[in-house]
């Protein structure tokens, strides 16, 4: 963490401390969730402690889409206001923020290392993230049915205070525009660009116990994966991936694909979840299993399955996961990584579109963008 | 909130209303007449009124809370909390309130960092201690946790015994304390901390050999070997068959002992993960 002092808010570190934040990064092996949570919180910080890199976006507003510890998003709020420009594409994870920290929120002090200690103003995530959408200016126009919804529920005097504030800010905002932020409007990435990990052969075992290879489930059709793990406590990650993929699996009955394209759900912690807890895990967040639809583990070590898909994960002393980045993969008909979304929320019609591209069925395109139209829209573009 | 803590909560609130009649005869502590729109002040008042016993300004704390605005009906307690000159058996009746009045709350999101603060900080005070750990551990505070790591590390800091210290960790998975229960497993500070590092360890695929071997290891107490089984079915339910058996086995010229085992090993199999 010396190197965090010594480099904060000098652009010459950037690069160095984005390479800190993937979760793959050694210095995160072995480590305790309550270390990682200070470690991520400091790096935000010398990133954004003058003016906040572009290139540091994703991992801002990752925290403010998946909200789960106040420190932690409290510095995320407070460093995106040293962004250059508001964007609209903010509104989203600051709204996501301000619904689930809510329920979390703590006395922090973004000066102390870690939030808790004497050093600095306190403050709160909800308060950080309120002031953050003030900041949006006319950019968070959008938000305003939102905050007025909000401030009608009585949240508490202090709270309704810093609301009237939040919104006054965007209404008096004097800018003709809202400013976009170009570079935030590619949610997909392309496959990993280093030599794949050859899996084929790997022993997986489902939900019901069958053993199975990665060939026997991958080749031979198009498949949606998503990584998840059944311990997750943070109800924005695992529970809504499992959810989601649910409601993907509706649409691609829905559009005729379910024989067509097969979804998956695989575990980050194989060795705790057993064949029994993947079942009820699937039936509390309703996803459906079948022939063609399944939640899987590796048999043995996740480690070629994690350097396969370069996955986002890292684990504590105790083999738990201490941090893992949301994640879902388009693979084709030859079991190859074609399209990644990471890091933040993907959205069902874009994978179902990447996927049925892959089937050649072209009228699912259609069923894709109407249904589109009519989606209640409650995340950002992401890069 | 459990059953028991509610039916002592409401045992409390009759205690109160009796110590609250009582002084309804001294109308120099309350300050106004009772009834009509003074009343809330005149408890108020109480709660704070420097010739009042403690029972007495618990009592008023009590009423007032029940007699205030759902939304600001938390703000006395909170206050009475927080103050490190306060009474602490005032504290602990405000903790109590507040504690009910985080569950019925509408505003509770909004002074929940005011909450888990005053309980940081009552974390000092002995008598407080118990009942501002079972809260901030049930809210899987981050601070608190880490304390109660450092004491199980190093007992000079230990904020309580070992055996609590570890209750009080195991309902979050990821308060990292599997390593920590582990040195506890292997050299128990007290009879009563073994069971509780076992229960953590209950997750951990790691220890399934541990857990064996406390099977079926004689020197252990029933109640503990129970406990690895149990723990065992859990984590390899086929690794407790086959230590089942040698159990069984060793002890298959002893009809009564047999039965016995056999009772056991048909309940463990049956019993859900003790939390």
């Amino acid at each position: 963490m010396r190197l965090v002092e010594a480099g904060r808010g000098d652009s010459a570190y950037t690069q160095a401390f984005l390479d800190l934040l993937d979760e793959r990064h050694p210095v995160y092996d072995g480590v305790g969730t309550a270390a990682v949570v200070r470690m991520r919180g400091a790096l935000l910080l010398a990133l954004g402690h003058h003016a906040l890199p572009t290139a540091a976006l994703p991992f801002v507003l990752e925290e403010l889409e998946s909200p789960h510890e106040a420190w932690l998003t409290a510095v995320a709020a407070r460093v995106l206001r040293n962004h250059p420009e508001p964007s609209t594409a903010f509104v989203a994870p600051l709204l996501s923020a301000l619904f689930y920290i809510r329920q979390r929120d703590d006395t922090v002090r973004l000066d102390s290392y870690g939030g808790y200690g004497s050093e600095g103003e306190p403050t709160t995530a909800v308060a950080e993230v309120i002031r953050t959408i003030g900041w949006l200016g006319k950019a968070g126009e959008r938000v305003l049915p939102n905050l007025k919804e909000l401030r009608a529920q009585e949240p508490g005097s202090r709270t309704a205070a810093q609301l009237d504030e939040a919104m006054a800010a965007i209404q008096h905002d004097a800018r003709s525009e809202a400013p976009e932020y170009c570079g935030h409007a590619r949610r997909f990435g392309d496959a990993p660009k280093s030599a794949p990990t050859d899996v084929t052969e790997l022993v997986l075992q489902d939900q019901f116990g069958e053993l199975l290879t990665f060939r026997d489930f991958f080749i031979g059709r198009p498949s949606i994966v998503v990584f998840f793990y059944t311990r997750c406590d943070n109800p924005t990650k695992c529970p809504l991936t499992i959810a989601k993929l649910g409601r993907l699996q509706q649409r691609l009955h829905s559009a005729g694909l379910a024989n067509s394209i097969r979804t998956v759900a695989i575990t980050y912690d194989p060795a705790y979840d057993l064949p029994p807890r993947l079942v009820q895990y699937a039936r509390s967040w309703g996803m459906s299993t079948s022939e063609n639809h399944r939640l899987l583990r590796t048999v043995g070590d996740l480690g070629p399955l994690r350097a396969f898909f370069e996955l986002g994960v890292n684990y504590g002393e105790s083999g738990l996961v201490n941090r893992h980045r949301i994640e879902a993969f388009v693979l084709d008909r030859a079991g190859r990584i074609v399209h990644v979304a990471t890091r933040q929320r993907w959205e069902e019609s874009q994978l179902l579109e990447e996927a049925a591209a892959l089937t050649g069925e072209a009228d699912v395109h259609e069923e894709c963008r109407e249904r589109e139209g009519s989606a209640i829209q409650t995340t950002a573009d992401a890069p | 909130m459990s059953i028991k803590d509610y039916r002592y909560q409401l045992e409390q609130q009759v205690a109160q209303e009796s110590t609250l009649a009582e002084a309804e005869s001294v109308p120099e502590l309350l300050g106004a007449p009772a009834g009509g729109e003074g009343d809330v002040d005149r408890v108020h008042n109480l709660t704070v009124h420097p010739e009042a016993s403690p029972e007495l300004r618990a009592a008023a704390l009590g009423r007032l809370v029940r007699k205030e605005d759902p939304r600001t009906a938390h703000v006395a307690p909170l206050e009475r909390l927080a103050d490190p000159n306060e009474e602490p058996s005032v504290r602990l009746a405000a903790l109590g309130l507040l504690k009910m009045l985080a569950i019925s709350s509408p505003t509770f999101s909004e002074w929940r960092p005011i909450f888990l603060e005053a309980l940081r900080r009552a974390l000092s005070e002995p008598e407080l201690r118990a009942a501002a750990l079972e809260v901030l551990t049930h809210e899987r505070d981050r601070y608190t946790q880490e304390k109660l790591l450092a004491g199980l590390r190093e007992p000079d800091q230990a904020l309580v015994p070992a055996d609590q210290a570890l209750r009080l960790l195991s309902s979050d998975p990821h308060a990292d304390v599997r390593a920590v229960a582990r040195s506890v497993a292997d050299d128990p500070a007290n009879e009563a901390a073994l069971p509780q590092a076992m229960k953590i360890l209950a997750v951990d695929p790691g220890s399934v050999e541990g857990f064996r071997s406390l099977l079926a290891d004689s020197s252990q107490s029933i109640s503990v070997r129970k406990l690895a089984a149990t723990l065992l079915n859990n984590l390899a339910p086929e690794l407790l068959q086959s230590a089942g058996d040698q159990w069984l086995e060793a002890v298959a010229d002893d009809e009564s002992a047999l039965a016995k085992h056999i009772g056991t090993l048909v309940r463990v199999r049956r019993e859900p993960v003790p939390r």
